[in-house]
């Protein structure tokens, strides 16, 4: 039977999340906060616009929400409310405070929470993790990630207050990477710079088993282009991956860059697709998806710490809780 | 002109005796008398026989030489001993790096060198590198706009040529000793600053040792400016040269550059494996230039002492860092 998916946001993820969710035969309704909603229907040809959360939480069968950082709570309490399975783009709240009690008001009522951590599913970074997995360096020892583009240049991204800045926008997901490769953190230390429209942040991680991690996460007022880097070395090898080294196309010349944040969608080669296919899937089969509500928690917590030791100019100690799984 | 190498504890010895020789006009001679207590180490007479150099058995013979200059590259411990007595024998020294395993020591060699009027200089070959000199002359002309962070990085394997590099004693420490000082002292001369502030974590697990083979510090600038270095001994054995040795990263409000001054490899593979030649810029020769030219006219040329003395000044605070698990100012006694 076509499940319904609910749709929320119509924004740069949504364009990202719509097309893999007709692909993988979903149905579709969505709304959005904004006016939006029937440009992204027309654009990728399906989907229903409804008029309200009403009518779209009546309407889905599971939720997908792609809407500024600080609307997740609210909305994800609403779904909850309907005890509707929820997938919630990352960072999964604007606050460790409300990830905490989300995460644990769901798992309390037995609904599915999926923070959309996407990066585990793009395939450099998936086979890196199957990689050191598998063995290929050993004991992992020192992990580099870097996370740079350009700033963004309008909308609620700008405003630290809804979006978190450059940590819980960027560094997020490497936070989630470097935990993900390297296992639970023990320590946090971190520095940001602002310099009018740019920021970086450098955060500096110690893992339970004794490893260390560096984070870098830029937007820059330059017209950069996005790029993702991460080395791995352990006590037998090194892994290392560049975007902007291996590239299977490359074009310069009389070109305009195209606007778009998200590459065209492909169903054999989307990360979005991936994750929505592995969480909606798991509804299905009970299989755990390869992120949890624990990790997006975690995740938060690692981000919380890193903007209190920004704040502090101190290293934070982080506790394990007693619910924290092993890192695979 | 009379140039010295004292010691080959340090294997770039073979490269300063090459360099030196090419420059055509130098009579050089080395002594490594330490080699008897590390005979299984490539060194000695031996060694200044196929270097084509002249030996002395032992080091004062040595100074009875007279020479006009000293290349010092003995164990990093023994590096503040030796330049003192240059500085008493009134001869010129290239010290290898780091300059001291202590600001103290370091502040010591620079003050004898002053004293004597003799030059004292520290081997920080990638300061000749061209690609630094475009990233300084880019960040100096401004086309970076204002500067916001710094990711640098000199990431090598665990040294397993030499015995002592893992030896605290000899060396020092361990990775935060040996890589952290290359790095510093291109943010030192690009920045015209020294950080305020240093963190450093770091662990033993590329290859367990007495010291630290990973290593990773975050600064911080009076302006704000943030910077981090991974000097970590990371690379596995075997690996081929892929050129990023050192880099730098320097992210700015009006462009990002990036440096790797060891980046010109040639790569390819034949039926033997991978294939990886090297084909940048002779660093050392022009390091052993600037040198000559500083023992010729009797003033120091970059990378001077100060420059020694301000990458060990901020070593020590990463290791009282590591010490304290927090971050710890980093003083300077020495006018920068």
């Amino acid at each position: 039977m076509q499940r319904t998916v609910g749709l929320i946001g119509a924004g740069g993820i949504a364009n990202a999340h719509l097309p893999a969710l007709l692909d993988l035969g979903f149905d579709v309704v969505v709304h959005s906060l904004g006016d939006d909603a029937d440009a992204l229907v027309a654009r990728h040809k399906g989907g229903r616009v409804v008029a309200g959360l009403d009518a779209l939480f009546e309407a889905a069968d599971l939720v997908d929400i792609c809407t500024p950082t600080t609307t997740h709570y609210d909305l994800a309490s609403r779904a909850l409310s309907h005890g509707l399975p929820t997938v919630c783009e990352k960072p999964l709240t604007r606050t460790l405070g409300e990830a905490e009690d989300l995460v644990a008001r769901f798992a309390e009522a037995g609904v599915p929470l999926f923070p959309a951590h996407v990066v585990r599913y793009f395939a450099d970074y998936a086979e890196l993790h199957r990689a050191v997995s598998r063995g290929d360096v050993g004991r992992v020892a020192v992990q580099r990630h870097t996370r740079q583009g350009r700033s963004p240049r309008s909308g609620w991204y700008l405003d630290e207050a809804s979006s978190g800045g450059v940590l819980l926008d960027l560094m997020i997901h490497d936070i989630d990477i470097a935990r993900w490769i390297g296992g639970e953190v023990t320590r946090v230390f971190a520095r940001t710079n602002v310099v009018d429209g740019s920021q970086s942040t450098q955060a500096f991680l110690t893992h339970a088993g004794g490893s260390i991690s560096v984070l870098t996460a830029t937007w820059t007022t330059a017209p950069i282009e996005f790029r993702t880097l991460f080395e791995v070395a352990g006590s037998e090898g090194l892994l290392h991956g560049d975007s902007a080294e291996r590239r299977p196309f490359r074009l310069e010349g009389n070109i305009t860059p195209s606007a778009d944040i998200l590459p065209d969608f492909s169903p054999l080669t989307s990360p979005y697709r991936a994750e929505l296919e592995d969480f909606f899937g798991s509804v299905t089969t009970g299989v755990t998806p390869r992120v949890t509500a624990r990790d997006g928690l975690a995740a938060m917590r690692i981000a919380d710490a890193v903007a209190r030791s920004v704040a502090g100019g101190l290293p934070i100690d982080l506790e394990p809780t007693v619910e924290e799984v092993p890192a695979a | 002109m009379k140039i010295a190498i004292l010691s080959f504890a340090h294997l770039h010895a073979t490269e300063y005796a090459a360099a030196l020789r090419r420059c055509g006009d130098i009579e050089i001679a080395a002594c490594d008398a330490g080699h008897a207590e590390r005979p299984a180490e490539q060194g000695g007479k031996a060694l200044a026989d196929a270097l084509g150099i002249g030996y002395f058995a032992t080091e004062d013979e040595l100074w009875a030489w007279r020479p006009d200059g000293v290349v010092i590259c003995a164990e990093n411990v023994r590096h503040h001993e030796l330049a003192l007595r240059a500085a008493a024998e009134g001869v010129h020294v290239l010290c290898e790096k780091p300059l001291a395993t202590s600001a103290a020591d370091a502040a010591a060699m620079l003050d004898a060198a002053r004293a004597a009027g003799t030059v004292l200089m520290t081997a920080f070959p990638v300061r000749f590198s061209p690609a630094y000199a475009e990233l300084r002359s880019a960040v100096r002309q401004g086309a970076l706009g204002r500067i916001v962070s710094i990711s640098a990085t000199n990431c090598g394997g665990v040294p397993t040529s030499r015995d002592w590099f893992t030896d605290p004693a000899r060396a020092g420490g361990g990775a935060l000793t040996d890589h952290v000082v290359h790095v510093a002292d291109l943010l030192a001369d690009l920045l015209n600053d020294d950080p305020i502030e240093v963190y450093a974590i770091a662990n033993a697990i590329p290859t367990p040792a007495p010291v630290e083979t990973a290593g990773l510090l975050s600064l911080r600038y009076r302006d704000g400016v943030i910077a981090s270095i991974d000097c970590s001994w990371s690379r596995p054995p075997g690996r081929p040269s892929t050129g990023d040795l050192v880099t730098l990263t320097v992210v700015g409000t009006e462009g990002v550059a990036e440096i790797a001054p060891f980046a010109d490899v040639l790569t390819g593979w034949n039926g033997h494996g991978a294939l990886a030649h090297g084909y940048g810029a002779p660093l050392d020769d022009l390091l052993i230039r600037a040198f000559r030219e500083a023992v010729r006219t009797g003033e120091a040329r970059q990378p001077d002492g100060l420059a020694g003395y301000r990458t060990a000044a901020l070593v020590e605070a990463a290791y009282r860092s590591l010490t304290e698990t927090a971050p710890v100012p980093v003083r300077m006694s020495q006018e920068t």
